[in-house]
């Protein structure tokens, strides 16, 4: 076969540069302060969904959005109940497609704990909050050896690399920062600051030092949810709509119910003026309470009790990690003397 | 296993350094055997099962046939391999969508009749590889190939990873004689065959999967009307993104074959510069044309037999070719269209025959040589769009889930529906106009050239620029494991 000629140095030298320019790139990103990042791609989501069924003893298993991932802190948790919660949760996603799996497979056991933001609860089944969930829970169902395997050794290199943080550094990731005007009418996930949280591998989600002590980003942290807030808000459903919705999700929680699975709801903290505008398009009597009702199961809402609502966020949607500790500590205290818990014997 | 995930890094790294071991030839090329069933079963091991199968049989009868005189034994034999080769296609492949019509049709007649859900998965690559046994058997009974004696050899045939899952279908031909003698890359192959490699993983991961794929999943999935400008956006993210995916898993391919010292043929020839569509199945998906051509459309007789029967078996070959790409009728409505497009082509072409202007020489004239006069250029430049636009429309049918969407983003894109929603993002839009733009340029200039040649010729800091690019974006895109489009064909 022909080959071009002088290619063989071309192609060296390219490799050669290509390897200088990584250098530098991770250097300048350590030199940044950015941490190790665990990726949450769906090979991640299918590696912790996995341990699921993995054995026949009962699971702690969370699912939800992103204030599950900030606000529970999965170590103190542990401690608390005696057994590692499995952390299923992904940001800016509706947790009902996980629900919906969970309840399906029937070598899971134990206790669901699931995080509600109203938004994202109730988003419609073609919107990105559902549709980014579905392929997690696709993708495990058809996870091969073979991407296992590249999972296994995805991990050892973000574990060593910073830049590895597909998040925020991935080609996508950057070019979505490029200036360039948003479409009106047209959802744009907004962007972050780069280094305004992080994830580690047990994909506990943590607010950044950076951030806590950055008004600045607080504020920009603080524009994103605003601007999602106003998105959820408009497609809040009512009445036989709402019932609707909630039809599945009481026959999902009543098959868990069925084989021994206890399941709470979660209503994390949330601050001003957030907490007033989820209030104002997710009234609580029309959509917390009567979910409670309707699915006839018990629920821990922050607003209910001073332990729980007396933390601020510092960027309007998410505990300080200093204060998911205490956070964890009172909900699980809450949920085995108010609600009943009984912690799943291992 | 695909080209695009970490594993494939650590498995081929292996595989080098066992084919470049002082071990003799027979053992090399067991290991690349042992190598290829790995790289199959770590999808889904129990479908080993059926490329065994297939490898036995054919094998088998493949070697009756070459010891057979009587004309009707050979017949059998041939037969045999085919009702086994279509029948595990037709089973896995097409055995719903056969149940679905069935019940389709009798409730027609107003039979109700509800059989039990079937749960077939389909054995990834089936398709290309039934139809790579399939030609080998073909070509022994017309003893255009003698049956081949070694298995060890045929079964490597059958199952060299390269081009197991997605091609290209390689003939028995081309690759069985290669496995006869010690073959091992020169430097010079090896780090073209790394190049070519790179080049394909680009056009996988960087611009297939990272620039165009949410545009084309965001228009194809939603079920709303669309603004024109947003169904025009999915459908030439998804045209791009279908050649970036599929060339990208053929050029990855022959890259692989060549670091091992194996050449395989191109699959691909810059299509989106294809004028008319013979000129656009003579550059795209080229084995799996040449196969239709040799083994379906001339023997029903080609173009021996009149000019009605000529578009007869277009037709037929290109329904029949739809129909390979998916059970589904939306995938027969591609081919359909594509044969239609060749029918017309060909009556247009038996009517008036083509300008001098765009005779091939011509072509090649004015793509090679600057000063060829403007309007030549322009017309070609039109036909160019022209081919480009009517294979956009087909592309429609091809990505669309249902016929219900088909319809809907085709009234779209014709400005048929007066309130549609905006959809993609523009950071979505400017990415899909710059890539599309870019790849129907590069088409264009490639036209008529040989990558391997311009690269010969050009200054070597344009290729290391070049190079270091695509390896530096592929870094930055920290993808892995995407399956190829056409894995699931």
């Amino acid at each position: 076969m022909n080959t071009p000629s002088h290619f063989s140095r071309g192609m060296l030298y390219a490799i050669a540069i290509t390897a200088l320019l990584f250098f530098i790139w991770e250097i300048y990103w350590r030199a940044q302060g950015l941490p190790i990042a665990y990726n949450e791609d769906n090979a991640a989501w299918a590696n912790y969904r996995a341990k699921v069924d993995a054995g026949t003893d009962p699971k702690i298993v969370l699912i939800g959005s992103s204030r599950m991932k900030f606000d529970i802190d999965l170590a103190t948790f542990e401690d608390a109940a005696g057994v590692a919660p499995i952390q299923l949760s992904l940001h800016a996603t509706s947790p009902l497609p996980a629900l919906h799996d969970l309840a399906n497979d029937s070598l899971f056991t134990g206790t669901l704990l699931i995080g509600v933001t109203e938004g994202l609860f109730f988003a419609p089944p073609f919107a990105r909050p559902v549709t980014e969930m579905v392929k997690r829970v696709n993708y495990y169902h058809h996870w091969t050896p073979a991407q296992r395997a590249s999972f296994g050794i995805s991990r050892t290199l973000e574990a060593g690399l910073v830049s590895l943080d597909q998040d925020q550094l991935s080609l996508n990731a950057l070019l979505a920062r490029a200036p360039i005007p948003l479409r009106a009418g047209v959802f744009s996930m907004p962007v972050f600051p780069i280094d305004w949280s992080e994830v580690d591998s047990r994909r506990q989600s943590r607010l950044s030092e950076k951030l806590l002590h950055d008004k600045a980003m607080q504020d920009q942290v603080r524009y994103v949810w605003a601007h999602l807030s106003m998105l959820g808000g408009r497609r809040a459903p009512a009445g036989d709509t709402l019932t609707g919705a909630l039809i599945p999700v009481k026959r999902s929680i009543d098959k868990l119910k069925a084989r021994g699975v206890q399941v709470y709801f979660v209503k994390a903290p949330v601050d001003s003026p957030f907490w007033e505008g989820e209030q104002k398009a997710f009234p609580r009597n029309l959509f917390w309470d009567y979910m409670l009702e309707f699915t006839q199961t018990q629920g821990v809402h922050f607003d209910d009790y001073p332990g729980l609502k007396k933390f601020r966020c510092p960027e309007g949607s998410h505990l300080a990690p200093a204060d998911a500790v205490p956070f964890t500590a009172e909900l699980v205290r809450i949920l085995k003397t108010e609600k009943g818990w009984k912690i799943p014997a291992q | 296993m695909v080209f695009n995930s970490l594993i494939f890094v650590a498995f081929f790294m292996l595989v080098v350094a066992l084919h470049y071991a002082p071990f003799p030839w027979k053992i090399k090329k067991v290991n690349l055997l042992v190598a290829s069933y790995i790289f199959y079963a770590v999808w889904n091991p129990p479908f080993i099962i059926l490329l065994w199968l297939s490898t036995m049989v054919d094998f088998y009868m493949a070697r009756l046939m070459a010891d057979e005189e009587r004309e009707s034994r050979r017949k059998l034999y041939l037969v045999v391999s085919l009702v086994l080769n279509l029948g595990m296609l037709a089973y896995f492949k097409y055995g719903t969508f056969l149940l679905d019509n069935f019940v389709l049709l009798l409730s027609g007649f107003g039979i109700a009749y509800s059989p039990a859900a079937p749960d077939i998965i389909l054995p990834v690559g089936i398709s290309f590889y039934t139809f790579q046994t399939l030609s080998y058997t073909i070509d022994v009974y017309r003893r255009n190939v003698s049956a081949e004696k070694s298995f060890l050899d045929f079964a490597l045939f059958v199952t060299f990873f390269p081009q197991l899952v997605a091609g290209p279908i390689v003939r028995p031909n081309d690759l069985i004689p290669q496995f006869k003698t010690p073959h091992l890359a020169t430097r010079d192959q090896f780090v073209w065959g790394l190049g070519l490699m790179t080049l394909g993983l680009f056009m996988k991961v960087v611009v297939a999967d990272n620039l165009l794929a949410p545009s084309a999943d965001i228009v194809f999935s939603v079920p709303m009307p669309l603004k024109p400008l947003d169904a025009w956006t999915g459908v030439l993210a998804f045209s791009g993104q279908i050649f970036c995916d599929f060339a990208g898993y053929s050029t990855c391919a022959i890259g692989t074959a060549l670091c091992l010292g194996f050449g395989i043929m191109e699959n691909f020839r810059y299509p989106y510069a294809a004028i008319g569509f013979s000129d656009f199945w003579r550059r795209w998906h080229i084995s799996f044309s040449t196969w239709l051509r040799d083994y379906l459309y001339i023997p029903l007789g080609g173009n021996r037999q009149g000019p009605v029967r000529t578009y007869a078996n277009l037709m037929f070959t290109m329904l029949l070719g739809g129909l390979w790409h998916g059970a589904s009728w939306t995938f027969v409505v591609w081919g359909g269209l594509h044969g239609t497009y060749l029918v017309l082509e060909r009556l247009f072409m038996g009517r008036r025959r083509l300008s001098p202007a765009i005779q091939p020489g011509a072509i090649a004239q004015s793509v090679l040589i600057p000063g060829i006069n403007n309007s030549t250029r322009i017309r070609m430049i039109f036909g160019v769009l022209l081919t480009f636009f009517l294979v956009n429309i087909t592309w429609v049918f091809f990505r669309s889930p249902d016929f219900a969407t088909a319809g809907r983003l085709l009234a779209a894109m014709f400005g048929l529906i007066p309130f549609g929603a905006a959809m993609v993002p523009n950071h979505d839009m400017v990415k899909v106009f710059v890539v599309m733009a870019s790849l129907l340029m590069i088409h264009w200039m490639m036209r008529e050239k040989d990558l391997v040649k311009v690269l010969s010729t050009a200054p070597r800091w344009s290729v290391v620029l070049l190079w270091t690019a695509m390896l530096v974006s592929l870094i930055l895109s920290q993808q892995t494991g995407d399956s190829f489009i056409y894995f699931q064909f």
